[in-house]
């Protein structure tokens, strides 16, 4: 096994740890840290890995340093509202559609953040990380049909909270 | 009372094949209730996925690099115990500094050294590699502890590092862990730690002002 081998069989999930990774800590540079640290530690595990699913693989590595840091440092909230402050350089000149953009995403983070835990696990990984149900399942250790549930209460619950704030999402 | 009918989830999850799904599409047209269980779900859903993000494009370099800068065979527990090993034989307490001998006997990675220190760094203090003396002191940048290394001539490329451009004498970075090591030799020869990105960690120090000269 190459390092080549592993970037080729993980940097297509780099999007994936990311977006997860974004969710569970407030500050981005520890968001960095984590999926850093996260890669660093499936490499070291690749070779026992062999060529199973690499993104549920990642993602639960992901999950396991996140609480990890959490248990250490006592500072890192699960789930959090964090939107990006700073937007990333956008090729468009749409100043105010680009502002209306971050307040909605920083409502939908805020419900995201006050939904209950099981529920909003279960979005994060499904629909924020795209894991398939049977993915996110074997994540949480619990039975498919279990995640399909807690996924389609919590996305319910979620358009009911923006709902509530008064935005509206979509055209 | 709003009735909440089994067939919805798995209908949502792509469960069923088209004559279920079709059949459940038409008891959706009438019934109110599984219309509107369908709908908030599809809105929940495009909510929570507008939440995805793309990785920077420096975190895409940072993580290729600390993977290829990482052995693949060497568990993290006797990693940490070599460099511990290092560090308890080079690092000698002179005073209120710390004088790290590195020559000579010099670990593979000489780097790994500093790495740790900076990970708990002295007051101040200097660092002997490969007979060189860099000059210890830290820094907060971004609100983290920085660790800023001053020597006369520029501490060599380790392996695993890579320069920062094609010119000669173009900074190098390397990645350890969380730590992000950056050489600069320009406007002086420096060697900053930290956990922060080697961009951010160069264009800081590039900024430096020049330390005063004694006496």
């Amino acid at each position: 096994m190459t390092d080549q081998n592993f970037l080729d069989a993980t940097m297509p999930h780099l999007d994936a740890v990311w977006s997860i990774a974004r969710r569970m800590t407030a500050d981005p540079a520890a968001a960095e840290d984590l999926v850093q640290e996260t890669y660093v530690r499936a490499w070291r595990g690749f070779e026992a890995q062999g060529r199973g699913d690499m993104r549920s693989w990642l993602v639960a590595i992901c999950l396991n340093v996140g609480r990890s840091e959490l248990r250490r440092t006592m500072r890192l909230p699960r789930v959090v509202a964090a939107v990006d402050q700073v937007a990333e350089p956008s090729a468009s000149a749409d100043v105010a559609g680009d502002a209306v953009v971050n307040v909605q995403r920083e409502a939908v983070a805020r419900a995201l953040a006050a939904l209950p835990e099981p529920q909003r696990r279960a979005i994060v990984l499904v629909d924020i990380g795209g894991l398939t149900a049977r993915e996110a399942a074997e994540v949480e250790s619990v039975p498919r049909g279990t995640i399909l549930a807690r996924v389609h209460r919590g996305r319910r619950q979620l358009a009911a909270l923006v709902e509530r704030e008064g935005l509206h999402h979509g055209p | 009372m709003a009735h909440d009918d089994p067939r919805v989830v798995p209908y949502l999850a792509g469960e069923f094949d088209a004559a279920g799904a079709e059949a459940f599409e038409g008891h959706l047209v009438d019934c109110d209730d599984c219309w509107r269980a369908v709908g908030t779900d599809r809105r929940g859903r495009a909510l929570a996925e507008s939440l995805r993000e793309l990785a920077p494009p420096s975190l895409r370099d940072r993580v290729r690099m600390g993977v290829e800068a990482d052995p693949p065979k060497t568990s993290p527990s006797r990693r940490r115990r070599g460099v511990g090993a290092v560090i308890a034989a080079a690092v000698t307490l002179v005073g209120a500094g710390v004088v790290a001998s590195l020559g000579g006997g010099a670990p593979a990675d000489p780097m790994a050294a500093i790495v740790e220190i900076a990970a708990d760094p002295p007051a101040f203090g200097s660092l002997v590699i490969d007979g060189q003396r860099v000059e210890l002191t830290r820094d907060v940048l971004d609100g983290r502890v920085v660790t800023v290394g001053r020597s006369a001539a520029p501490v060599a490329m380790p392996a695993g590092a890579r320069a920062l451009g094609e010119e000669a004498g173009a900074p190098w970075v390397a990645l350890r862990g969380s730590m992000t090591v950056v050489c600069l030799s320009s406007p002086e020869n420096l060697l900053v730690v930290g956990g922060l990105p080697a961009e951010r960690l160069v264009s800081w120090a590039r900024q430096l002002p020049a330390p005063a000269v004694p006496g």
